[in-house]
C-alpha cells in the first residue's frame, strides 16, 4: 500500500499510475484587450470584433489515461463606456480553445446597456457620461481533454450604438483585467484498494 | 470531427465539437464538416444581430412600471413635480425640488428613474 508522505509527495509503488498535477491554472489578467472603438455620431449598426484571446495560453495535465476532464471560470474584465445623447448595446461572446481548436462558443452571453437619450430636443452642453462596468462571467467545461493540451478563453464584443440625438457621440474600451481558472480533474479517481 | 451549433432565444448561439464525452445538446444541429458549421454560423449570424438588437430595442421601449410618470413628457414631469401636492412623490424619489436651479435635473431624473436607466 503506497502512504503519502508529509511532504505531500507520492511514493512510487509498482503497480500505481499517478496523474500529474498541478490541476489549476490561472490566466494572467489582461489590459485593455477591445481597444477604443471609433467614435460614433450615427447609428453604426451591430459591430462585431475578432476574437480576442483572455492573456495567457495554459496546459492540461499529464494523466495515465490521456485525458481529464476541465472546468472554466472567466471573468470579462471592466468595460468603459463614454456616450452621450444615445443609446449603446454591448454584448460579449466566449468560446474555449483547445489545442487550438474551438470546443465550446457561446454568443450573447453578456448583456449590457446604457441610454443617455433626453425628451427635449435642445439639449445643450451636455457632457459626456462615463460608465464603467464590469463584464460578467463566463462558465464553461469539457470532458476528455487531452493530456498536454494547451487551453484558452477567448471573447469578442459585439456592439450597436444608435438612438442619436442632437450632439450625440459614443464610444468604448474594454476587458480590463480580464481572466479564466482552469480546474482539471482526473477522469477516474482510484478511493482505495480493498 | 464532428460539430453542432444550437439556436437559442434572442440571437444567442451554443456551438462545439462533438465527441463521446461531449454530446451535442437537445434540439442543437449537426454537421460533419468545418465548413459546413462555419456556413451554417455565417447564416445565423445575420439572423442574430437583428434577433439581439429587437430584443434590447424591446426592452427599452416596454414600461415595467404601472405608473403615470411613464407617458409623461419632461415638460410634463416638470410640471407635476413643481406642484406644491406632488412635492412628497418628488422627495420620495430623492428628489431636491426646494434649489430652482435643479429643475432641469429632476426632469431627467425622474424620465430616467421611470426608464430604468440609472
Amino acid at each position: 500500500m503506497s502512504q503519502q508522505s508529509s511532504s505531500n509527495s507520492i511514493e512510487e509503488t509498482p503497480d500505481q499510475e499517478v496523474c500529474e498535477g498541478a490541476f489549476v491554472q490561472r490566466t494572467g489578467r489582461t489590459g485593455w484587450v477591445f481597444p477604443w472603438t471609433a467614435i460614433a455620431t450615427a447609428n453604426t449598426g451591430t459591430i462585431t470584433d475578432d476574437w480576442v484571446q483572455i492573456s495567457t495560453t495554459e496546459i492540461a495535465p499529464t494523466c495515465p489515461s490521456g485525458f481529464s476532464d476541465l472546468s472554466v471560470n472567466v471573468f470579462a474584465g471592466n468595460h468603459r463606456f463614454d456616450f452621450r445623447l444615445c443609446r449603446i448595446y454591448h454584448w460579449i461572446d466566449f468560446r474555449l480553445m483547445v489545442n487550438g481548436v474551438a470546443v465550446l462558443t457561446e454568443t450573447l452571453d453578456h448583456y449590457e446597456y446604457l441610454d443617455d437619450r433626453h425628451g427635449t430636443s435642445a439639449v445643450t452642453g451636455h457632457p459626456n457620461q462615463l460608465e464603467i462596468r464590469t463584464g460578467g462571467s463566463w462558465f464553461a467545461e469539457r470532458k476528455n481533454v487531452p493530456s498536454g493540451a494547451t487551453v484558452s478563453v477567448e471573447m469578442r464584443r459585439k456592439y450597436n450604438f444608435n438612438a442619436f440625438q442632437t450632439s450625440g457621440s459614443a464610444r468604448s474600451i474594454g476587458g480590463l483585467r480580464s481572466k479564466a481558472l482552469f480546474n482539471f480533474s482526473p477522469r477516474n479517481i482510484v478511493t482505495g484498494r480493498q | 470531427m464532428k460539430f453542432y451549433l444550437l439556436e437559442e432565444d434572442f440571437g444567442g448561439a451554443k456551438i462545439g465539437v462533438i465527441d463521446d464525452s461531449n454530446p451535442a445538446p437537445e434540439g442543437a444541429r449537426l454537421f460533419k464538416t468545418e465548413k459546413e458549421l462555419k456556413d451554417a454560423e455565417e447564416a445565423y449570424q445575420k439572423v442574430s444581430d437583428k434577433e439581439s438588437v429587437k430584443f434590447m430595442d424591446e426592452l427599452f421601449e416596454e414600461p415595467t412600471i404601472e405608473d403615470p410618470y411613464v407617458s409623461m413628457t419632461v415638460d410634463e414631469m416638470r410640471k407635476f413635480t413643481t406642484k406644491p401636492e406632488n412635492f412628497a412623490k418628488s422627495q420620495e424619489l430623492g428628489l431636491d425640488t426646494k434649489k430652482s436651479w435643479a429643475e432641469k435635473r429632476i426632469c431627467e431624473a425622474i424620465y430616467k428613474h421611470f426608464n430604468h436607466t440609472n
